[in-house]
């Protein structure tokens, strides 16, 4: 993560946004993916380990949050292009 | 003139030409030259040999003569053979940096941590690479040589093409010899046409 990526976007004062999900440990346990159209949501420390379905427009995409992916976004990580190919 | 690999022609001002240096930038450089007390408006030509001495020790490791430096930033007043004098308004100067150490709001100077050359373009490749790793929508426009942040592709998007890779070259923001960097094409013509030779013929 770029220390700085998060400090130049967004005063310091607010933190970074993400959204509050609910049952976050009892996800963590029973190892179920939580769905979610939040894409703008951050990636903080203790999302780690969890499994997110997210939300493209079209289909949920399967994630699994590693440490790497801590400061950005849930939304970089669903494509929302679909991959062009020749029939 | 010739500084660390680079070549500084005289009659350009010192912070046009301190540019060829890859991760240094305008602002950088008007600071580094006011560190350094060298006038912002002097020519490569004009500099003596104490100046230059100094600027090829900054440019040559960066933080380390910037720790140097701060050691010496003790001033003491004092007339020869007498006492030392209190400095007019230093006191009420120390306190305050002393202040903001405590708050937390003193800003470090940018040119204590300059990464130059290999070590900026290194770090710039690192970041590229991280985006690639994690598998971020940004990393993939990277592999992809499109453009990173949301511009149109129909038309258009040739610089993206022309720069954007995970292995990204990295180039300073003025260079006086275009030709400099590009001392290896990574797919010389003759290496595809080889490999076609072989695919053909063997």
């Amino acid at each position: 993560m770029h220390p700085t990526s998060l400090v130049l976007r967004r005063s310091t004062w607010k933190g970074p946004f993400f959204t509050a999900f609910p049952n976050l440990s009892q996800h963590l346990k029973n190892n179920t993916p939580i769905f979610t159209k939040s894409r703008s949501c951050t990636i903080v420390p203790n999302f780690v380990g969890l499994k997110f379905m997210i939300y493209n427009g079209k289909d949920y995409l399967p994630i699994t949050v590693t440490e790497e992916m801590v400061g950005h976004k849930l939304g970089e990580f669903a494509s929302t292009r679909k991959a062009w190919s020749y029939r | 003139m010739h500084l660390l690999g680079h070549n500084l022609p005289d009659h350009k001002p010192l912070k046009i030409a301190l540019l060829t240096f890859y991760g240094l930038s305008h602002p950088l450089a008007s600071r580094l030259l006011a560190r350094l007390s060298i006038h912002s408006e002097a020519l490569v030509s004009d500099l003596t040999e104490p100046q230059l001495t100094s600027l090829s020790a900054y440019l040559s490791s960066p933080s380390t003569t910037a720790k140097v430096r701060e050691t010496q930033s003790n001033i003491t007043l004092s007339p020869p053979g007498g006492k030392p004098l209190p400095i007019p308004g230093n006191k009420s100067i120390v306190t305050t940096t002393q202040n903001n150490k405590g708050k937390g709001k003193e800003r470090d100077d940018p040119l204590d941590e300059l990464r130059l050359e290999t070590e900026a373009r290194r770090g710039m490749q690192a970041d590229i690479a991280h985006l690639r790793m994690v598998g971020t929508y940004r990393g993939k426009r990277h592999a992809a040589g499109y453009p990173v942040r949301g511009q149109r592709t129909q038309t258009n998007a040739s610089t993206a093409k022309k720069h954007n890779r995970v292995e990204r070259r990295g180039f300073a923001t003025y260079s006086i010899r275009p030709s400099f960097g590009i001392t290896e094409i990574p797919h010389p013509p003759s290496r595809i046409l080889k490999e076609i030779a072989v695919s053909r013929f063997v």
